[in-house]
């Protein structure tokens, strides 16, 4: 094992959140920066755009995913059962390589809603003390929207996010959406253009007297120059979007972005292939961070600072292979590291198919289309619902690339033979769908702690998960299902209407969303998170854990917004506050 | 009548694609079972042809089934309806036509994984999950097998890309995902003989032979878990596939459990073939892109930026492969 020269600044993980801090410690300070990554550097020349148009390979095969020969998790919906390893890709698909999982995301970008950072207030006050079931474990964040507002901006504005603003300083804008908190300006780009499903979807929503509005998009809609100077062209909505990097450079991404600004610095160094697995700390600092090189050679990385910005997973594994952080205890609900793990209840939603209609399903982007928020969050009055939170409801064309997406088709189609091909023949392209992206409360049973069997391939103990749906969430589903969802799929005409409204109990296998949170969580109070308000933890000051693994609970929306807006927040608050002077921020 | 592809008749094995088989005196301990090495030799197109196959003592009639099987999986060109007495043939090898043995140009089709008795089993069933009919090509026609073939013999290649592969190896709920350590080219070979073995078992001859009709039933039967022990089947199934005698226990067992069970295997073959038909044909599979003209799924599109708002008006561009769009941005190699 070698142990190298010292570094200023230590970044674990080199996606959308070193990206940003690299990006603004180079900018603003003068600091020496090394970035470990367990992946390849990629980029739009010339991988995606000689590339990316092969599904086998980048959307079944996963490309750009993270190893699973090499590392994955175990799963179990409850403490009764034993764990196993997910074996294959499934329920979510973390990135592998500079950039992150945002080279390959689909673009959706959301800022939370004002009262989902102050949530267990906002719902006691509106409901009383004894609404809320008794195993949840949702809290506030410890920062308001005010605080945030402007990290949202900031992030937006680097990432040439496209909508249409809502609400602008508490001014209602038309055609945006209204349940936005106030924005300091309308977003830095338009919306981009719309596919046809999505637009029959908010045509009958609209009818219906809900106030649909363009989903936030990471899909460039022009060509933007962001404050850095870096660019983004427009997209081509040629369909390959989610599970691929963009060919044509027009998906917000880090390595569009922060992180080649942060490159022109010349004080910022990746290392490729660098699988951290443990910072070593001793008398209440972090000392160095100790990863297997490309060749798999032990090597200890000294650091003044060091920021855990990997995918939120590998940030709660690493702080418990640590030993950093009391490890949480469900069963005597003591302890933070691994608390509060969420993620996003689907299973709300609807497929139109119409003998009369063309849709070109094959063409679109991850994020063009539209989306209602009277059903999300609190928007609605819950009383006597018997279920709190709810969901965007949205309708997106992401391109229906054949392999994974030659349907949905009518459910009396026959799964193959003579059957099939006609009825894949006839509504390949004809079908338009919306769904719900749902809340994920936190529960006490739901959390995240090492698996006691299995190892990665260099002997360390896999994240063992242990999460399952609740009751409060098989009842908003079916209730999203039958009233709004029905509404909407009804006024959309179409020949065949079919309605999902059924989760039972979570399963690891069917991709649902790469929206997983919690487990290294954000607060003011030490006995519930791991890290202050400002992604500092609360045991080692010159350690920032930042990412989604900071989300007390998950919103309905896509997080990637908000992860931003935090990467922002710790980026500010490194800067100005720990490095004139270095020490606990709260 | 599915065009023949010239060149896969270039397939037919002329060597062993068996190691030596044991003698008899080294076979299983199993006392009411005896083995032999048996050679097969003939003369077909003018050449010489050794087939070392293990065989049961005693299936005399099975030799002429296997003989037939083998050549039908031999001529993978061959439409998948059965030939004349297919199900018993009495004339072996000799029922083939091999007139089109000579060499011809190298080229680089073949098998790299399969031998051309398995890959005659996934071409038959494939064609049945996508056929050829009023709607257009079928998986015959886009190579299906050949995909198939190319994908499995990939290093590391799991059910949907590398996968995670350190024990112990349990049995856990569906929802905790595929647990076996089975990896799936072996998953292949052993669904492909218990496939066989079922057709055997179920129409007396085997699945290339049966009429389509017999096949779809095979399929519908292993798509809702039937026969229950089809992966504990498939070893014994191996060794001698014609043969009517085949379900006698050679010694040869396997427990693959679920992860070579009737549903799964159907699972596994059926979401290949739609790969393999639908996938860019840069993957071995949708060749001449005959799976998206059946969709009109387009393909390698540089950009719809000019077309998107075009509400409810079909898309009128061309098909385009990866390896076109390659040419088009690269210009080659």
């Amino acid at each position: 094992m070698a142990t190298l020269p010292k570094v200023d600044v230590l970044l674990v993980g080199f996606g959308l959140v070193n990206g940003v801090i690299a990006n603004e410690l180079s900018k603003q300070t003068g600091l020496n920066i090394v970035a470990l990554e367990r992946g390849p550097y990629r980029d739009t020349f010339p991988d995606f755009l000689q590339d990316h148009f092969d599904e086998w390979r980048y959307a079944v095969q996963g490309e750009l995913f993270q190893d699973l020969s090499r590392n994955t998790v175990t799963f179990r919906n409850e403490r009764a059962q034993t764990a196993l390893p997910m074996r294959q890709w499934g329920s979510f698909l973390p990135g592998n390589g500079v950039g992150g999982a945002m080279v390959h995301w689909n673009g959706a970008s959301w800022r939370f809603l004002p009262q989902h950072f102050e949530y267990r207030t906002h719902l006691e006050n509106r409901y009383g003390a004894g609404f809320l079931p008794e195993d949840t474990t949702i809290q506030d964040w410890g920062v308001t929207w005010d605080e945030m507002e402007p990290y949202f901006t900031q992030y937006e504005k680097t990432f040439g996010i496209g909508g249409k603003a809502g609400n602008i300083r508490g001014e209602i804008q038309e055609g945006g959406n209204p349940f936005e908190g106030p924005r300091s300006e309308e977003y830095p780009q338009p919306s981009p253009k719309k596919p046809y499903g999505p637009t029959l979807f908010h045509e009958a929503a609209t009818q219906l007297g809900f106030k649909s509005f363009p989903q936030p998009s990471g899909n460039s809609a022009g060509s933007y120059t962001n404050p850095d100077g870096m660019t983004l062209a427009p997209c081509n909505y040629c369909g390959f979007c989610e599970r691929f990097g963009c060919h044509v450079g027009a998906k917000a991404s880090p390595i569009l972005t922060v992180i080649p600004s942060a490159l022109k610095s010349g004080r910022v160094q990746v290392r490729q292939f660098s699988n951290a697995f443990r910072v070593n700390h001793r008398n209440g600092q972090a000392v160095s961070v100790s990863y297997y090189d490309g060749a798999g050679r032990e090597q200890e990385q000294p650091a003044d600072l060091i920021v855990l910005g990997a995918w939120m997973l590998e940030n709660v594994r690493l702080l418990l292979l640590s030993g950093i952080g009391q490890p949480y205890d469900p069963v005597q609900n003591t302890g933070v590291v691994g608390r509060n793990y969420t993620y996003q209840t689907g299973g709300a939603g609807a497929t139109i198919w119409y003998d009369d209609k063309v849709m070109n399903r094959f063409m679109g982007a991850g994020a063009v289309g539209y989306a209602i928020d009277e059903f999300h969050s609190d928007n609605f009055d819950h009383s006597g619902l018997g279920f709190f939170g709810g969901g965007n409801i949205a309708s997106n064309q992401t391109g229906a690339r054949p392999i994974q997406s030659s349907g949905p088709l009518p459910e009396e189609t026959p799964g193959w033979g003579s059957g099939w091909k006609a009825g894949v023949k006839q509504y390949y392209n004809r079908s338009a769908g919306f769904g719900m992206q749902g809340e994920s409360p936190a529960y006490r049973q739901n959390y995240v702690d090492l698996d006691p069997t299995y190892r990665d391939a260099w002997g360390n103990p896999l994240l063992r998960m242990t999460f399952n749906w609740t009751d409060n969430e098989r009842k908003m589903v079916r209730w999203i299902a039958d009233n709004p969802i029905t509404q909407i799929a009804n006024a959309m005409g179409g020949s065949i209407t079919q309605i999902r409204g059924d989760i039972s109990n979570y399963s690891i296998v069917p991709y649902q969303s790469t929206h997983c949170q919690g487990g290294a969580v954000m607060g003011s109070d030490p006995t519930t998170s791991v890290v202050n308000t400002f992604l500092q933890t609360w045991e080692l000051p010159n350690l920032f854990v930042v990412g989604a693994s900071a989300f007390p609970q998950n919103a309905g929306y896509n997080p990637t917004g908000t992860v931003g807006a935090l990467a922002y927040r710790a980026a500010d608050a490194i800067i100005k506050q720990y490095l004139p002077n270095p020490g606990p921020l709260a | 009548m599915v065009t023949p592809d010239p060149t896969n008749e270039r397939t037919l094995p002329t060597s062993s694609p068996d190691a030596e088989g044991p003698d008899a005196g080294q076979g299983p301990a199993e006392p009411t079972v005896r083995t032999v090495a048996f050679d097969l030799v003939g003369e077909m197109g003018g050449r010489r042809i050794d087939r070392r196959r293990l065989l049961t003592t005693g299936a005399a009639t099975g030799l002429a089934a296997t003989a037939a099987t083998l050549g039908a999986g031999g001529a993978l060109a061959q439409d998948a309806t059965p030939q004349p007495g297919g199900g018993t043939p009495a004339g072996g090898m000799a029922g083939h036509d091999m007139a089109g043995m000579e060499a011809g140009p190298a080229t680089n089709q073949g098998f790299t994984v399969f031998v051309p008795f398995q890959a005659a089993i996934i071409q038959a069933a494939a064609a049945r999950l996508i056929p050829t009919d009023e709607h257009g090509p079928g998986a015959t026609e886009a190579g299906v097998v050949y995909f198939i073939d190319r994908q499995l013999a990939k290093e590391g290649m799991g059910l949907r890309g590398r996968q995670y592969e350190h024990g112990p190896f349990l049995e856990g709920e569906p929802n905790q995902g595929d647990q076996s350590q089975m990896p799936v080219r072996d998953r292949f070979r052993l669904g492909i003989f218990a496939l066989e073995s079922f057709a055997q078992q179920t129409f007396n001859k085997g699945f290339v032979a049966c009429s389509p009709e017999e096949q779809d039933k095979l399929l519908s039967d292993l798509e809702q878990g039937i026969p229950e022990n089809f992966g504990g089947a498939a070893l014994q199934a191996q060794p001698l596939p014609g043969s009517p005698d085949q379900t006698s226990n050679i010694g040869l067992e396997t427990d693959a459990g679920a992860s070579v069970g009737a549903d799964a295997f159907f699972t596994l073959l059926l979401n290949w073939t739609m790969a393999g038909f639908f996938c860019d044909p840069v993957q071995g599979g949708n060749r001449d892109m005959v799976g998206w003209k059946l969709i009109g799924f387009p393909g390698a599109h540089i950009s719809y930026f000019n077309e998107i708002e075009k509400h409810n008006q079909p898309f009128q561009g061309e098909y385009i492969s990866l390896g076109q769009y390659q040419e088009q941005v690269g210009g080659g190699i």
